[in-house]
């Protein structure tokens, strides 16, 4: 161990202490996976620099340790949505407040047979049994420190079971509120979708903070998708600006299976999702889409691991973003083609617009092939709006604050274009006109002369 | 389907291809074996080095010991023991023949056989031939001759081996030595400056463009020897350079180590255009032997307009590793990068470039076609880097991949770091195989399958081979085919 | 005074010469055909004449009404009348063509002190363009040029043009890349623009296209200038003896 190295794994006690506390304590592959998590974590430390996945965001802000696991959820009401579409889209609702599931808050409905939604600590304790060949499988904690964290907590979150060809035709709308303790609060969510041979379903997330304090919200999602499964998945972290909202989510994809994801980020001092795709079977269709809006000194990390295992999958990443003020953004994709994954089909797309002379853009794409009948591409582009495009816009008379408006929106909209429901594609487009409105508005005339 | 596979099946040692892989039978100058603080004494010694220099090796050799080997490339190698190699060889003669005549008919007939013209051409006026190439010809730590150095100096130009221009240039290398790449820069560049042996030199003065090509010939010779050559390029305001390194080395059982440093400095208006061909011996097909080519390449565009030019195909090494770059301090200086990699059997090849933007308005391009086949694995890892101040700024980077067989890898992995909002940095990457319906149309026009592939592979590479001085495009296509033999063409 | 008068206009694109002394005037009602061989400056006025980046004006003037273009913005340039059907149509990805042409056309009645359209009326007005450039709701549904053919492109620059009302309006090479059915649907678009209250400036390197929108002025440009101005016989005697004869005049 290098030296200093037990500063960098502040919340390990924690972990260790609250072990023999948390749900499932006693069951003995739950203590097995806690331990695991709590090991793993303990070698890595909290990611550094030099871990190639970590290499452009700092989590310094978490290393003092200050931040205290979560207790009983405050009694608060659920705050106003960012988007007021979505709140009122048909769903299934599950409100979590700090990781715990508030039935009373929660809108659930009638599920029709074949559907499960419920708080993984209540099935933890009922059924573990039924937990066990999913919980801890498709996350590879030796790669995700914060994971192995997460892991490390193990105690609560959503889980999601929609048996065999079961189509569920309203979405299931999670929303995740971080709400203040007494001090600086750590949350520690793990959610788990469990989707059967031909089963279909969307799942949107909505993540906001109740206050403006300060919360640490390291998220983990667990999603397996059996044969011809249909998954759509669209999250929207609009969490408090003094918030850290790390998101790792891993998918295993089963023959013929279908990802959809899309993620929206615009909230959070540092806020990163990592999505990691494991395409296990032949003719998956994966998709991860995402934009992110952030000024001031945001950052915000999109970063993806698209492991093409078996022949005739096709993948297809696009992210966009927009960066104001000293804000940084990172993109760090990676389509990993193994040995005899034949006709893989991969597509990967980064472009970033600087607004601002203090923004940053951090891009890291990356191929790494070995099968040679293969189609697979990627691009990477940053940096202002294209003077062609613009010029056209001035030539038909449009002033120049709105030609840059225009283009501006233009460039986040065709990525929002991709998501299939439609409310929620309008509610996200109404989300980037407001946050532009609020944030480049006023000086994108003086950025254009 | 079926064509690959057949090509793929042909895929047979590229050892026994390999044309460069004799042994030259000569009395060598050895030091004795391992590397410490007398060994980089003895080689300032033979080297007739002032102090600073002296102090300069000691203190990097100083420096070395604290540093660890790096582990974060893709291809691995065994560890290298540092103290079971020759740091300096040397042919027996000690002085450095004053004229052609003088050299060892051995060498000569060595370099006859690899094809390298040491014998200045007689030019006369009004007969159109070849242009000359000047050569500086480094065998194992020493260069044996120089070519046309007379006729260069009559414009100012300076063109000598490392070792002379230290004795005979000192205000100028101790004014650029290490100013590019500092002593401390990583490992083996660390390594190269304590024990460097020889290398070239090349100063071109204010407003000369120089009248020909100049060239440096590495030969590896002697067993057991790592070759730490060091490259120092200086074009002053105005001028111009073409410059072109190749290197060869006998066939052997044992990896040999190659660490060279190359420092390229352009001011204002300058421009230098540096190509490569790289062809040391691979190894064998199951990876044994073959050379360890571990080298840090480095320009600084410092003035203002200034150009640098980097055209590299590599071919040989059981391992490549390098990333020529470029620092772009003046303003509207422009770097570009021109890669050809071939990696087959169990060859390995991590390279790329590094173009960092300082300067207002400075451009970039980079242009990597990778081509690998057999068991072997390449990546491209290039860093792009935009600076705040960077005004301007502009990069545009492509890397196509080709994969010939199913045995081989890919990998593709670019930085890009932008600060500046009105930087424009693009970049795009594709891999995919020799599309069946190329291969068809050719045979269909009556090409058999290896002068199909040779053909598609040629055109997959073209805007990179262009790139190259006239008189080594067809050395280098050749090489191509050569490097893929068997295996496609 | 003439609607437009170009003096004396030197331009250079990166340093280079391209415009070496171009002189030419439009008046209103008058339709202008510029001729010339490629590389011989085209494209280059029609950027100067509105004001595109990097093409700089080294000598001459521009006056439009008798004012001098050069202190303006392409925008202001735009919203004053001059328009500019590109040779190459830029696709705008995510961006509709009718919020687009909205947009443009808002602004320059605006400008015009005019009441802006509401977007329900907008969409009476932009179909009522539409129709006589046999332009679907779907194309003013879908991007900005984004996925159109060549045909499609200049379709919908000839529909901009409609909207806009412009007094002066500039064709580059508005022929290239048409078959002959779309050539004419947009000649007849530019013939029915035709008007006592408007100029046009005709740019291409063909006579095919004049056969379609009849000039009243013919001039040859070679070498950055006008070296020839005639009727619109001057363009079949081009069609016949070729550029060679005026580049050697121009030289």
């Amino acid at each position: 161990m290098p030296d200093g190295s037990e500063h960098m794994q502040p919340y390990l006690d924690q972990a260790s202490e609250a072990s023999s506390s948390l749900p499932g304590a006693g069951v003995g592959w739950i203590d097995a996976l806690r331990r695991r998590g709590t090991d793993l974590y303990g070698m890595h430390g909290l990611p550094q620099r030099r871990h190639e996945y970590w290499r452009y965001t700092n989590l310094n802000a978490l290393a003092g340790g200050s931040f205290r696991l979560a207790g009983d959820p405050p009694a608060i009401k659920l705050p106003a949505l960012p988007h007021q579409t979505l709140a009122d889209v048909l769903s299934y609702r599950v409100v979590l407040v700090n990781g715990r599931l508030r039935q009373d808050l929660s809108d659930l409905g009638t599920l029709p047979n074949g559907v499960e939604v419920g708080s993984l600590q209540a099935l933890m304790a009922a059924a573990p049994e039924r937990l066990e060949p999913y919980l801890g499988q498709v996350a590879k904690l030796d790669d995700m420190p914060m994971a192995a964290l997460n892991t490390a907590f193990l105690s609560d979150g959503m889980a999601i079971f929609v048996d065999a060809d079961v189509s569920l035709e309203k979405p299931v709308h999670l929303i995740s509120v971080s709400a203040r303790d007494d001090g600086d609060a750590m949350v520690q969510p793990r959610h788990l979708v469990v989707m059967g041979r031909g089963a279909s379903s969307t799942l949107l997330e909505t993540h906001i903070s109740a206050d403006g304090g300060a919360c640490f919200n390291n998220v983990v999602s667990e999603l397996h998708l059996a044969e011809g499964a249909k998954l759509n998945h669209s999250v929207f972290q609009h969490e408090a600006p003094t918030s850290v909202h790390l998101s790792g989510t891993a998918v295993a994809l089963a023959a013929g299976s279908t990802y959809d994801s899309f993620v929206l980020q615009s909230g959070a001092e540092i806020g990163r999702s990592e999505i990691r795709a494991y395409l296990n079977g032949p003719g998956v269709d994966c998709r991860l889409d995402g934009i992110y809006l952030a000024t001031g000194k945001q950052v915000v990390d999109n970063t993806t691991y698209v492991e093409h295992a078996a022949p005739e999958c096709r993948s297809r990443q696009v992210y966009k973003g927009v960066l104001d003020g000293e804000a940084r953004g990172v993109f760090q994709g990676k389509v990993h083609v193994v040995r005899d994954a034949q006709q893989t089909d991969g597509h990967q797309l980064s472009r970033a617009l600087l607004l601002s002379p203090r923004a940053e853009i951090d891009a890291r794409p990356e191929l790494e092939i070995y099968a040679d009948d293969v189609k697979c591409s990627h691009g990477a582009t940053a940096g202002d709006l294209d003077e062609d495009s613009l010029f056209y816009l001035l030539s038909r008379g449009i002033h120049p604050h709105t030609a840059r408006r225009m283009l501006i929106e233009a460039f986040l909209s065709e990525a929002i274009g991709e998501i299939p429901v439609q409310q929620v594609a309008d509610d996200y487009l109404n989300h980037v006109q407001q946050w532009l409105s609020d944030h480049v508005e006023e000086r994108s005339d003086g950025a254009s002369q | 389907m079926a064509a690959t596979t057949e090509a793929v099946d042909q895929v047979r040692s590229i050892g026994e291809q390999y044309k460069y892989g004799f042994v030259t039978d000569i009395d060598v100058d050895l030091a004795p074996k391992g590397l410490n603080e007398d060994i980089v004494r003895l080689i300032s010694k033979k080297k007739e080095e002032p102090e600073w220099m002296l102090e300069w090796r000691l203190k990097a050799y100083r420096h070395w010991l604290t540093m660890e080997e790096p582990t974060w490339q893709k291809p691995q190698y065994p560890d290298i023991d540092y103290q079971d190699s020759y740091y300096y060889a040397a042919p027996t003669t000690t002085e450095k023949p004053k004229s052609l005549d003088e050299v060892d008919p051995k060498l000569l007939e060595t370099y006859e056989k690899l094809g390298i013209p040491l014998r200045e051409q007689e030019v006369l006026a009004g007969v159109e031939g070849a242009p000359a190439v000047a050569v500086d010809a480094v065998f194992d730590s020493v260069s044996v001759a120089t070519t046309y150095k007379a006729k260069l100096e009559e414009q100012g130009i300076i063109f000598c081996s490392i070792s002379e221009a230290v004795r005979d240039h000192p205000e100028l290398v101790q004014k650029y030595l290490g100013s590019v790449v500092p002593y401390s820069d990583n490992f083996f560049a660390t390594l190269n400056c304590a024990v460097f042996t020889d290398g070239s030199f090349v100063y071109i003065p204010k407003g000369v463009r120089c009248p020909m090509e100049l060239s440096t010939y590495f030969r590896i010779n002697a067993e057991n020897t790592g070759q730490f050559e060091r490259t120092l390029i200086i074009a002053d305001e105005g001028s111009y350079v073409s410059y072109l390194e190749g290197c060869t080395a006998p066939q052997r059982d044992e990896h040999q180590l190659h660490a060279a440093v190359v420092e390229l400095v352009a001011l204002d208006d300058a421009e230098i255009k540096y190509s490569t061909v790289q062809n040391w011996y691979p190894g064998d097909e199951d990876g044994k032997g073959g050379i360890y080519n571990f080298v840090t390449k480095r320009a600084a565009c410092r003035g203002h307009n200034s150009k640098v030019s980097w055209t590299q195909v590599e071919t040989g090494s059981a391992i490549t590793w390098k990333y020529p770059s470029c620092i772009l301090q003046g303003d509207n200086s422009v770097g570009e990068f021109y890669s050809v990699a071939i990696t087959n059997n169990a060859q390995l090849a991590d390279t790329g470039t590094k173009m960092i933007h300082i300067g207002k308005n400075t451009r970039s391009r980079i242009i990597s076609k990778g081509i690998s086949a057999g068991k072997a694995d390449q990546t491209y890892r290039g860093l792009v880097r935009v600076q705040r101040g960077a005004k301007g700024a502009r990069n545009y980077t492509q890397c196509d991949s080709l994969l010939i067989g199913d045995k081989c890898g890919a990998h593709t992995i670019p930085y890009i770091e932008s600060q500046n909002p009105s930087a424009q940095v693009e970049h795009e990457a594709t891999t995919s195989r020799i599309g069946e319906d190329q291969l068809f149309y050719c045979r269909q026009r009556g090409m058999d399958e290896e002068e199909a592939v040779a053909l598609i592979v040629n055109g997959f590479c073209k805007e990179v081979l262009q790139t190259l001085p006239m008189e080594f495009v067809v050395e280098a296509q050749k090489l191509l085919g050569i490097s893929l033999e068997g295996s496609v063409g | 005074m003439a609607l437009l008068e170009i003096r004396n206009l030197h331009a250079t694109v990166d340093g280079k010469q391209i415009l070496n002394g171009l002189d030419l005037k439009i008046d209103t009602g008058e339709v202008h055909a510029i001729m010339g061989p490629n590389g011989s400056g085209k494209s280059t006025l029609s950027y100067v004449l509105t004001g595109r980046d990097g093409y700089e004006l080294t000598d001459g003037d521009i006056l439009f009404d008798g004012v001098s273009l050069l202190e303006m913005e392409p925008d202001e340039r735009a919203r004053e009348g001059v328009f500019l059907a590109f040779q190459y149509p830029v696709e705008i990805p995510g961006v509709t063509n009718m919020t687009f042409l909205r947009t443009a056309v808002n602004a320059v009645r605006e400008h015009r002190g005019e009441m802006p359209f509401d977007p329900m009326d907008f969409v009476k007005y932009a179909r009522e363009k539409a129709t006589d450039l046999n332009v679907s709701d779907d194309m003013l549904r879908r991007p900005v040029n984004t996925g159109f053919s060549g045909g499609e492109k200049k379709r919908m620059e000839i529909l901009q043009m409609a909207a806009l009302e412009p007094r002066v309006a500039i064709l580059d090479e508005t022929d290239s890349g048409l078959d002959i059915d779309a050539l004419k649907v947009v000649a007849d678009g530019v013939n029915a623009m035709r008007s006592d209250e408007r100029g046009m400036l005709v740019i291409t390197h063909y006579q095919r296209l004049l056969d379609y929108i009849v000039p009243d002025h013919v001039h040859v440009l070679a070498n950055g200038r006008i070296v020839k101005s005639g009727d619109k016989a001057l363009a079949l005697e081009l069609e016949k003896k070729g550029y060679a004869e005026f580049l050697e005049q121009a030289a």
